[in-house]
C-alpha cells in the first residue's frame, strides 16, 4: 500500500514538473516573441528587410529625392547612381531578390521615418508575385502558430547583426550601400522569343494580400505627400499584356501613374540579345543602363526635381559614384559598360554563379 | 479550410501536435486496446502519405502472416513428414513469401530501372525493344517493412521466433508508424512484446522520448537543413572546381548524416514515449577505423539485416562451401578463407547498392564499398605487421590521425557518387579533384552557395557539438546521468537553451526552403 502511494506520488510530481516546464517554455515564447515583432507589420523575410534598412540607415537623413522599391526586377533595372551621375537626382533602390509587397511596404515605411522622398517608383513584379507575409498562405495551422508565437516567423532575426568586417565582403550588402542598393550582373544570356507584349492575354488578378499593401502604399505616399508612380521593368520572360491590364486597372482606378517600360523598349533601345542576364527575365547592367537613362529622362520631364550635382550640401554623391566605379570597375551612365575588372569580380559573373542564379530562375522569380 | 497536415517527422506538426495527441488518446485508451489505437495510428500515418498505397503493407502483412503460419504447421507436422521433407517444404514456404514480397518492392521501385537497362541491352545486340516508363508511385517505407517482413519469415524459417498467431500484432510491427519513413529496421524478436504491451506513458518516457527528438531536431534542423542549399547548388550542373567538388563531397556527407541520424532520434524519441525501444542505427561512425567498422555504426540495422540474411545464409551455402573447399585445394588455404565471405560480401554490398533505389550511382556506390572492405580485409595483417615494425600499434595517434583521414576520404568520395545525378558526372567532378583544384574558388563563392555568414557558423558550431557528444559516448561518459543529476532549476535552464537554439538557429521558415528527409526516399 505504501509502496503503490509513494508510485501515485512520484507519477504525480513528474506530471506537475513536466506542467510546469511547459507552462514556463509557453511564457517564455510568448515573451521572446513580443520582443521581435517588426515595427510597421508583419513581414515574410525579416532577414532582407533589416539588410536593406541597415544600408539605409548608412545614408544621410532626408538626403533622397526617389526611392524604388519592389523585388529583383527593381533592384536590377533601376541604377541610382547613374540616375545622380545624369540628372543629379539622390535616389536609393529599396528592392530586393523575391522581395514579396508586403516587406517592400516595411522597407519603404521604414525608410520614411529618416528620408522624405518627393518621388516613389514602385516595381510591378512583387504586386502580381506570391503574396502574403506567411511562407504558404494555403498552411493554415503553421500560420495561426506563426502569427500566436512570431518567435517561430522571426527566429532568424539575428542575422542582420554582423562583424563589420565580415558584412563589408558580403556582396549583396555592397551592392546595397555602395550601389545604393542597385544590383550589377552583366552576363549576357539573350531571349530568343518574339514580341511578348504582342499576344492579347487575360488579365492576370493582383492577389488580394498583395491589393492590401498596395493600397497601403498609396496611402502612405498620400499621407507624406509623396508622388507614387507604378513602374513595370523590362522583363521578356515573365511579363505579358494580362499583367499589365491588372496594373493599367489599378493605376486607373487610383489616379497613380503607371509607367510600363515593356511598351517602351524600343525608345530606351532595349536588345534583348545583349541586354538581359538570364533569358529576358532580368535586364543585365547594359539593360539597367538604358532604362534607368530613360527613367530620368521621365523624370525630368514628368516632375520637378532639383538637379544637386552643383549643390555642395550633395558632394559627398561625387565621392560615392567614384568609390563605387572603382570598387566595382563600372563606368554609370553615358552608355557605360562594365569594364574588363567587372568581369573578373569575385565569381559575380561567373558561371558557377550563373549556375545558382539558374536554381531560382527555376523557382520562377529571384 | 485547407489545413496541410505535413507529418514528416522533422515537421513541427508531427512532434508537436501529432505526437502529443496521439500520446493523449493512447493514454486514455484501456491497456488492452491501446495496441489496436495504434495500429490505427499507423494506418493514418502511412494513409497521410501514400493514401491508397496502404494496400501494399496489407498485403505484405496478410503474406508474411500467412507464410508463418504455415511455416509453423509445417514444423507442427515435422514427426509425420520426416526432417528432409519439412526441410523442403519449409524452404519453399519461405522462398514463396521472400519472392512475393520483394516482387511487389521490384515492381514499385525497381521496374522502370530494370525496363530502361533492358532497352540500353536490347540496343547493344541490335534487338527492337521499346520501353514505356511507368513512374509507379512507391508506397512510403516499403525498403524498410519489406526487409523487416523477410526477417520475419526468416526468424520464423530457423525457429528462432514463434509464427505470430494474431494478424494485427504483425501487422502493427510492419507499420508502426515511427519508424514507418526511415527504419530502423527492427527485428520482430526485438519490439512485439513491448508495441502490444500498451505500456502507459509516463513523465519520464516524455521527458526522455522528447529529450531524444531534440536532439535529433538539433541535428536534423540546425545542422543538415543549412547544409541543404549549398548541396543542390554544388551537385546542380557545371564542374568547376577540384575545391568545389571536395566541397560538395564534405557538405553532402554531413548533411546525410545529420538529416538521417537526427531523424532516427526523431523516430527513437517518439517509440520512446509509448515505452518502444527500437534499435540504435549510429554509433558514432566517424569514430571507425576502417571500412567495415563504419558500416557497422552506420545504419546498423540495415548492416546487421544484410549480415543475418544474406552474408551468413551465402557463406554457409552448399554450393559457396564446396567452392571454397575446391579453391583451397588448388589456390591455397589462405585464398580459400577469403572466398567464401568474399562472395557472401559481393552480393551484401550489391543488394546495399540496389537497396537505397534504382539507380547506377547506388550500385557504384555498393561495390565502391565492398572494393574498400575487400582490400582492407586483404591489407589488414600486413598493415599490422607494419606497425609492428615501426613500433606503433593502433591506438597511436599517428595511426589513429592517419586511420580517420583514410576513413574520411573512403567515405566522402562514395558520398560523391552517392548523391551525383549519374555516374559520369559523379566522375567529371571527382576528375576535377586531381586536374582542376584552386582553393580560392570555393573561398570566393562562399557567399553564394545559399549559405550565410551565420549559416556557416551554426553549421561549424553544431557540428562541435555532435563531435563533443560523440566522443563522450566513445568513453563512456552517461551524458544524460550527468544531466539528470543537476539541480531542477539548471535542468530546466539546460533546456530551455537546448529548445531555443533549435527555434533560433533552425533552418526553417521564410528564407529557408523545406529540405525533405534524405533516406524516406530509399
Amino acid at each position: 500500500m505504501e509502496i503503490e502511494s509513494k508510485s501515485i506520488g512520484k507519477r504525480q510530481g513528474g506530471a506537475l514538473r513536466a506542467a510546469v516546464f511547459v507552462a514556463l517554455l509557453l511564457v517564455l515564447l510568448f515573451g521572446a516573441s513580443a520582443l521581435i515583432r517588426p515595427k510597421h507589420g508583419e513581414v515574410y523575410n525579416i532577414t532582407e528587410v533589416q539588410m536593406k534598412l541597415d544600408a539605409l540607415r548608412l545614408e544621410r537623413a532626408q538626403s533622397m529625392d526617389i526611392f524604388f522599391a519592389g523585388d529583383s526586377e527593381s533592384y536590377r533595372t533601376f541604377s541610382p547612381l547613374q540616375l545622380w551621375k545624369e540628372r543629379g537626382y539622390t535616389s536609393y533602390n529599396l528592392g530586393a531578390s523575391a522581395l514579396r509587397l508586403c516587406d517592400a511596404y516595411e522597407i519603404f515605411a521604414s525608410a520614411l521615418e529618416y528620408q522624405s522622398p518627393k518621388l516613389v517608383f514602385l516595381e510591378t513584379d512583387a504586386i502580381l508575385a506570391e503574396a502574403g507575409t506567411h511562407k504558404d498562405e494555403d498552411d493554415l495551422l503553421t500560420n495561426r502558430v506563426e502569427d500566436l508565437l512570431p518567435i517561430f516567423h522571426y527566429h532568424i532575426f539575428y542575422k542582420s547583426y554582423l562583424p563589420e568586417s565580415v558584412r563589408n565582403q558580403d556582396i549583396y550588402w555592397k551592392d546595397a550601400n555602395i550601389l545604393k542598393g542597385f544590383l550589377v550582373q552583366d552576363m549576357e544570356r539573350p531571349y530568343g522569343g518574339g514580341d511578348y507584349m504582342a499576344e492579347d492575354k487575360r488579365l492576370t488578378p493582383i492577389p488580394e494580400a498583395n491589393r492590401v499593401f498596395l493600397n497601403n502604399f498609396k496611402e502612405l505616399c498620400l499621407e507624406k505627400g509623396i508622388q507614387l508612380v507604378i513602374v513595370s521593368a523590362p522583363s521578356a520572360s515573365t511579363w505579358h499584356s494580362g499583367k499589365h491590364k491588372a496594373i493599367a486597372e489599378w493605376s486607373e482606378d487610383n489616379g497613380v501613374p503607371y509607367l510600363d517600360l515593356n511598351l517602351l523598349l524600343s525608345d530606351m533601345g532595349i536588345d534583348w540579345e545583349h541586354d538581359t542576364m538570364d533569358g529576358g527575365n532580368h535586364v543585365n547592367f547594359a539593360g539597367a543602363v538604358k532604362t534607368t537613362a530613360y527613367v530620368g529622362k521621365y523624370i525630368e520631364e514628368q516632375f520637378e526635381l532639383s538637379d544637386h550635382r552643383e549643390d555642395p550640401d550633395f558632394s559627398d554623391w561625387d565621392q560615392k559614384l567614384k568609390t563605387a566605379e572603382a570598387e566595382f570597375g563600372l563606368e554609370f551612365g553615358h552608355g557605360g559598360e562594365a569594364s574588363e575588372s567587372a568581369r573578373a569580380m569575385g565569381g559575380r559573373d561567373s558561371g558557377f554563379l550563373y549556375r545558382f542564379n539558374k536554381s531560382e530562375e527555376e523557382e520562377g522569380r529571384f | 479550410m485547407n489545413i496541410i497536415l505535413d507529418l514528416s517527422y522533422p515537421s513541427w506538426k508531427f512532434f508537436a501536435l501529432f505526437l502529443p495527441l496521439a500520446a493523449l488518446l493512447y493514454q486514455l485508451c484501456p491497456r488492452t486496446k491501446r495496441r489496436f489505437f495504434l495500429l490505427i495510428l499507423d494506418l493514418l500515418f502511412f494513409w497521410s502519405f501514400s493514401g491508397w498505397l496502404i494496400v501494399f503493407p496489407i498485403y505484405a502483412a496478410i503474406l508474411t502472416y500467412g507464410c508463418g503460419i504455415w511455416l509453423s504447421r509445417i514444423n507442427d507436422r515435422r514427426k509425420e513428414l520426416g526432417r528432409k521433407q519439412t526441410t523442403r517444404l519449409k524452404k519453399r514456404t519461405l522462398l514463396f513469401g521472400i519472392i512475393l514480397l520483394l516482387a511487389a518492392l521490384a515492381a514499385m521501385k525497381y521496374l522502370d530501372f530494370f525496363g530502361l537497362n533492358l532497352v540500353r541491352l536490347a540496343k547493344l545486340f541490335h534487338i527492337n525493344f521499346q520501353w514505356k516508363i511507368l513512374d509507379l508511385l512507391v508506397p512510403a517505407g516499403i525498403s524498410y517493412y519489406s526487409l523487416e517482413a523477410i526477417s520475419y519469415l526468416t526468424d520464423v524459417y530457423r525457429e528462432t521466433i514463434p509464427a505470430e498467431r494474431d494478424f494485427f500484432r504483425l501487422l502493427l510491427y510492419l507499420s508502426f508508424f515511427p519508424k514507418l519513413l526511415e527504419g530502423p529496421i527492427t527485428r520482430y524478436g526485438e519490439v512485439s512484446e513491448s508495441l502490444s504491451a500498451g505500456e502507459p506513458i509516463t513523465a519520464d518516457s516524455l521527458a526522455k522520448g522528447y529529450q531524444r527528438i531534440l536532439w535529433g531536431c538539433f541535428k536534423k534542423i540546425v545542422i543538415a537543413d543549412h547544409l541543404a542549399p549549398a548541396v543542390d547548388i554544388l551537385f546542380q550542373g557545371n564542374v568547376m572546381d577540384g575545391s568545389l567538388t571536395v566541397a560538395a563531397a564534405l557538405f553532402f556527407t554531413v548533411q546525410e548524416y545529420m538529416d538521417f541520424s537526427g531523424t532516427i532520434d526523431i523516430v527513437i524519441g517518439s517509440a520512446r514515449i509509448f515505452r518502444i525501444t527500437l534499435s540504435e542505427n549510429f554509433r558514432q561512425p566517424f569514430f571507425a577505423k576502417n571500412a567495415s567498422d563504419f558500416w557497422r555504426r552506420w545504419h546498423i540495422t540495415l548492416g546487421t539485416w544484410f549480415r543475418d540474411y544474406i552474408f551468413y545464409p551465402v557463406t554457409l551455402s552448399k554450393p559457396i562451401m564446396k567452392l571454397a573447399k575446391k579453391v583451397k585445394k588448388s589456390l591455397g588455404a589462405r585464398i580459400g578463407k577469403l572466398l567464401a565471405p568474399a562472395i557472401a560480401l559481393f552480393c551484401v554490398w550489391l543488394a546495399n547498392g540496389l537497396w537505397h533505389g534504382p539507380k547506377w550511382t547506388y550500385i557504384f556506390f555498393g561495390l565502391y564499398y565492398f572494393f574498400w572492405v575487400e582490400l582492407e580485409n586483404i591489407l589488414e595483417e600486413p598493415f599490422l605487421g607494419l606497425l609492428k615494425k615501426l613500433h606503433l600499434t593502433e591506438k597511436s595517434v599517428s595511426v589513429r590521425i592517419f586511420r580517420f583521414v583514410k576513413l574520411v576520404c573512403i567515405v566522402i568520395t562514395g558520398e560523391l557518387f552517392f548523391r551525383a545525378d549519374t555516374l559520369s558526372f559523379g566522375w567529371e567532378m571527382f576528375k576535377q579533384v586531381f586536374t582542376n583544384f584552386h582553393l580560392h574558388v570555393f573561398t570566393d563563392n562562399l557567399g553564394l552557395l545559399g549559405m550565410d555568414f551565420w549559416d556557416y557558423w551554426t553549421v561549424i558550431v553544431g557540428l562541435l557539438v555532435v563531435a563533443a557528444v560523440g566522443v563522450m559516448k566513445e568513453k563512456g561518459i552517461p551524458i544524460r546521468g550527468k544531466l539528470m543529476s543537476l539541480p531542477a532549476p539548471a535542468r530546466f535552464l539546460f533546456w530551455y537553451i537546448c529548445i531555443f537554439v533549435v527555434i533560433l538557429f533552425g533552418a526553417y521558415g521564410s528564407g529557408y526552403d523545406a529540405a525533405g528527409m534524405i533516406y524516406a526516399k530509399f
